[in-house]
């Protein structure tokens, strides 16, 4: 048996299960071997059985309807009014993005076509995607213009949109076109988002 | 599973009043326990829980939804609490054998609401006896242990309702164990030999 006093804090901070799993894993080795520190934890899970006690209090039965019946002589909050410019926003910004689709489709589609051929194609795609994704997170950042953390996301979105065109670069037309969709998809939510949570504010 | 605090709380700012009730009926528990602890008296600790919901429901519109709802519902309740007893001025007295905190808050005041020190206690008055000792601790000290073990707080919650950090609550509610621990020894005189801060020869 050893000597030691008890550290009562660790043990019970062990029963709350508040303890690290190394410094679980410690006290488990140690409880094993010292019955100072055994019988001191049977102490403590009493002690805070005891302490329990102290949640014991039982709110009354009608407390939920006496404090209903007092809430109800407030006035009910009201659902905050659509503002019409955000939601013309949002719609603009929808709008926006479908075109930017749009016009970049349709530039590979003429690019790929016969009249342009070879390695042309890939430089001259990579320019029109990359000057389309700036136009979107341009549009996105004027619409948002009017509130401070659109204009922030619309630049971390252009700025991983470049990045990904980077990447891109020098990858096939279907890759390309790919990053294309998911950037003005990626541009999409994050405004749509940004205005729901400013709508909410 | 349980509709997320923060659900509910978007419903009632939607006008959906009843919802609220939800919310109450999750923590009127602890919030009933909490002030009753706190003040001491059955009574006045189902009204003041009463005022606190119903100053929750006021202020709902100022709720963050990035904090815990439980955390911002502590907050006000705790607010409430120290107004009330500020408000009560509750006479104190000193009490002989003084608890020694780290902190150097020896000799403390203690609220005369407890029983006399000398009393004897029969089986069943285990609860009166706890909270007594729970009472007589300095605020700073009884704050968080009530909300540990009457509202059944976690430390994170109890850290973001006091907004302290997490370490400095560990710490207050260890050390409340250990004054309780002494305090309330003869409690556990009969069931087990092991005796907190006792020193064992
Ligand atoms: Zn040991």
């Amino acid at each position: 048996m050893s000597d030691h006093r008890p550290d009562y804090d660790r043990l019970s901070a062990y029963i709350e299960g508040a303890l690290s799993p190394d410094a679980t894993r410690w006290i488990e080795l140690h409880l094993e071997k010292c019955e100072t520190c055994r019988e001191a934890l049977e102490h403590e899970s009493r002690f805070l059985e005891r302490i329990g006690s102290l949640r014991s209090i039982e709110p009354p039965l009608d407390f939920t309807e006496a404090v209903m019946a007092r809430v109800a002589q407030q006035p009910a909050f009201q659902p905050p009014a659509e503002v019409p410019w955000r939601k013309v926003a949002g719609w603009s910004v929808g709008l926006a993005a479908s075109l930017a689709a749009v016009l970049g489709l349709g530039a590979w589609v003429a690019i790929s076509s016969e009249a342009v051929v070879g390695a042309n194609a890939t430089g001259l795609l990579s320019s029109a995607i990359t000057g389309l994704a700036e136009a979107s997170s341009f549009v996105i950042s004027t619409v948002g213009g009017f509130l401070s953390p659109a204009m922030a996301l619309a630049r971390v979105g252009g700025t991983i949109v470049l990045g990904l065109f980077d990447l891109a670069r020098n990858s096939g037309l279907a890759v390309q076109l790919g990053v294309l969709l998911a950037t003005v998809t990626l541009n999409y939510v994050l405004t749509r988002m940004v205005l729901n949570y400013q709508r909410r504010q | 599973m349980d509709t997320d605090d923060r659900a509910i709380v978007e419903a009632v700012l939607n006008g959906h009043q009843h919802r609220y009730a939800e919310l109450v009926g999750r923590y009127q528990s602890q919030i009933v326990n909490y002030v009753c602890r706190m003040l001491g008296n059955y009574e006045d600790a189902v009204d003041l829980s009463q005022d606190i919901f119903l100053k929750a429901y006021s202020a709902l519109a100022t709720y963050q939804p990035r904090y815990p709802f439980a955390a911002w519902l502590f907050r006000i309740a705790r607010n409430a609490a120290i107004d009330e007893l500020r408000r009560r001025r509750v006479p104190t007295v000193s009490l002989d054998a003084p608890i020694e905190f780290e902190d150097g808050t020896g000799s403390r005041e203690v609220a005369s609401l407890g029983p006399a020190p000398d009393t004897m206690y029969l089986e069943g008055e285990f609860e009166d006896r706890i909270s007594a000792a729970v009472q007589a601790l300095p605020e700073k000290y009884r704050e968080p242990i009530v909300l540990r073990h009457a509202a059944d707080l976690s430390y994170e919650e109890i850290a973001d309702a006091l907004e302290l950090p997490i370490g400095t609550v560990k710490t207050r509610i260890f050390r409340a164990r250990e004054a309780l621990r002494r305090s309330l020894t003869d409690l556990f005189e009969n069931e087990s030999p092991v005796v907190a801060g006792a020193e064992t020869s």
